[in-house]
């Protein structure tokens, strides 16, 4: 009976963690979203401007962080990439299974 | 302490881990004034996109799915990600990914493996980029994209949320970070998604290979999958029966093939790709020295008639081959690669005359078939088996030969059917405002907490589910749509009156129930201040 019960409360336990969660408002303000926005603004240029291209690059921006992790930045030539091919017809035929769909600097070979 | 009391605090304990409120995803726009995000250009405003500049529906459409991510992911720490417009390469429509990665972070679920930055700050609660954006994204401004949200993309047209929503993905924990064409992990540490990368043919786990090992899988097209439960549990429910391209005999070559299709003709069924393959012969002139490539009028019309015709690649475009065959008497064409490659070359090219389905098989594949001729071939279902995955029911990934930079293991097959989100390309046929298929499953899988509960706009309850098992995803919808129509209306009377039309057309469309529709608009009603909001 004991045990129940307190199955009974886990449920309800879990239940209210769940629906908290699912409930919560975004955390930021309007106005700490255009803070956000703002610093992350002035430090993305500089990021951008230092992103590595390849692994060699990147492996001198390793480096342990004040709370014992490991970071690095993301070499550009590990980041994806998305293509898409128009048809003759004008609709858009991505081919299924065919090995053209990775992105290329050229459209569907026609021979 | 009793079982049941330990059992309860683990319960307890592993909840509030989850505890984490919907991530906030914020477009960092870096485009320049009258530039990419930012172009004036008038616009007509687009289905669900009240935006007026060609910039202003950009943005619309990138906070959109900041809104429709955020509301399926959980985290306390707001997730900046870079975004611009910028010339790609031809028929490339963005690139993106994690701009940092980290390992050993506060409640990381695997020692000594990255994770994105996005998930390693979801996880350890902490801003570990400090400030940094998470993600950056580049998208083409070579395309014509649709900026509706509707899903309604016209033909010729690309969703410009499909493929932010794909993009973003990747940024979000999508992707792997290792190098394929040399088989090695950055910085030699493993990642969070090849934990569950696998290769059928070796029987390994990309973290358990060897860099020459993985380099090989990196290759093994169709035979390498994610494992991870939730994207399988997924995969049963989203993907369709198996279908493919069979030989049916000879018994000896008996077996699926892989295929790929063509840009002309018409579209490869069921039904209009069944019978007996003979090669087609044509003359060997000059400029076409050998007699099986199909660029010249066959000289064996009468074997082809009725059949399939087998050629191989070269020396003149695909259409030209398919014209031939058709006016052999084929009814149908497989084009047979010329070097070795994996999956087999999509063919593009046009002809409008030509209306016989056409398929390329692989250089090994066609040699065997041509070698059996007459050979029965034709496309079949089998329906103990998905489209897409393999025997286990776990989604392939995609590994095509030669290696993609970026693209390989990062991406489901292209194989799935339906087509998938993070498949490496995109077509008209998704619709990620409502439907996102595994992708969230999987990005659980890497330990993403994910809102399973209902969707709220306003504090109150919607009663419909942010996503469901199958990657429908109604429920973030509604709070993208919301957060929009709130921030694009002058007045609440204004606000409620596009909310009212968006629940009916929810309701009509079969999305919600009823019910559902009547809480939607009273949770609208619930709306408090000022509008429009910021």
């Amino acid at each position: 009976m004991k045990g129940k019960a307190t199955l009974v409360v886990a449920g309800v336990v879990l239940a209210a963690i769940s629906t908290v969660a699912s409930a919560a408002k975004p955390a930021m303000t309007p106005q700490q979203r255009q803070d956000f926005v703002a610093k992350a603004q002035q430090k993305a240029a500089a990021m951008r401007a230092t992103q590595p291209r390849t692994e060699s690059q990147a492996r001198a921006t390793m480096k342990r962080t004040s709370n014992g992790a490991t970071a690095i930045r993301v070499p550009t030539e590990l980041w994806t990439t998305l293509a898409a091919q128009p048809d003759a017809k004008g609709s858009i035929r991505v081919i299924e299974a065919d090995g053209s769909s990775a992105p290329s600097t050229e459209g569907l070979p026609n021979e | 302490m009793n079982k049941t009391l330990l059992a309860l605090s683990v319960a307890v304990g592993t909840a509030l881990c989850g505890l984490a409120t919907a991530a906030e995803i914020v477009p960092v726009y870096a485009d320049a004034a009258g530039t990419g995000y930012f172009d004036a250009t008038a616009a007509a405003p687009q289905p669900g996109n009240p935006g007026t500049t060609v910039g202003q529906q950009r943005r619309i459409v990138a906070e959109f799915a900041g809104d429709l991510w955020g509301a399926i992911l959980r985290s306390d720490q707001p997730i900046g990600i870079g975004a611009r417009f910028t010339p790609l390469a031809p028929n490339v429509l963005g690139s993106a990914g994690a701009t940092q990665v980290f390992g050993n972070f506060p409640n990381a679920g695997v020692q000594n493996t990255w994770y994105s930055a996005a998930l390693a700050e979801a996880l350890s609660g902490e801003d570990l980029t400090a400030g940094d954006i998470e993600i950056d994204s580049n998208f083409s401004t070579n395309f014509a994209f649709y900026y509706g949200l509707d899903g309604t993309t016209p033909a010729g047209q690309i969703s410009l949320l499909d493929v932010v929503m794909h993009e973003f993905g990747h940024g979000l924990g999508f992707q792997n970070f290792e190098n394929e064409a040399a088989g090695t992990f950055l910085a030699g540490f493993q990642d969070i998604y090849s934990v569950y990368t696998y290769d059928n043919t070796q029987g390994l786990f990309w973290t358990q290979m060897t860099d020459a090992q993985r380099q090989a899988s990196a290759l093994n097209y169709g035979n390498v999958v994610f494992t991870g439960a939730n994207a399988v549990s997924s995969s049963a429910l989203v993907l369709g029966p198996r279908t493919g391209f069979r030989v049916l005999s000879p018994a000896g070559i008996a077996g699926e093939y892989n295929y790929g299709t063509a840009s002309f003709g018409a579209p490869v069924t069921l039904t209009n790709f069944n019978g007996t393959v003979v090669v087609g012969l044509d003359p060997a002139i000059a400029g076409s020295p050998t007699t099986t490539d199909g660029c010249s009028p066959f000289t064996n019309a009468a074997q082809v008639a009725g059949n399939i015709a087998i050629v191989d690649r070269g020396t003149c475009g695909f259409a030209v081959k398919a014209a031939n065959a058709q006016a052999a008497g084929a009814v149908g064409l497989i084009v047979a690669n010329n070097a070795p490659a994996n999956p087999p070359p999509g063919m593009g090219g046009s002809d409008p005359t030509v209306t016989i389905p056409a398929i390329s098989v692989t250089q090994a594949d066609g040699a065997l078939i041509k070698a059996n001729t007459p050979a029965t071939v034709g496309f079949v279902v089998d329906p103990t088996h998905l489209q897409g995955a393999d025997n286990a029911g776990r989604p392939r990934l995609y590994m095509p030969q030669p290696v993609a930079p970026g693209s390989s293991g990062s991406h489901y097959d292209t194989a799935m059917s339906p087509n998938a989100l993070m498949e490496p390309a995109i077509n008209d046929s998704l619709n990620a405002a409502l439907q996102i298929d595994m992708s969230a499953a999987l990005l659980k899988d890497t330990g993403w907490h994910i809102n399973e509960g209902n969707a709220f706009i306003n504090g109150c309850d919607t009663e419909v589910k942010v996503i469901t098992p199958t990657g429908f995803i109604v429920g973030a919808n509604i709070i993208a749509t919301s957060n929009l129509t709130a921030k694009t209306s002058a007045t609440k009377t204004q606000y409620m009156a596009r909310m009212e039309a968006y629940r009916d057309d929810l309701v009509a469309r079969g999305l919600i129930s009823g019910r559902q529709g009547g809480k939607v608009l009273s949770c609208a009603g619930k709306a408090k201040g000022t509008f429009p909001k910021l």
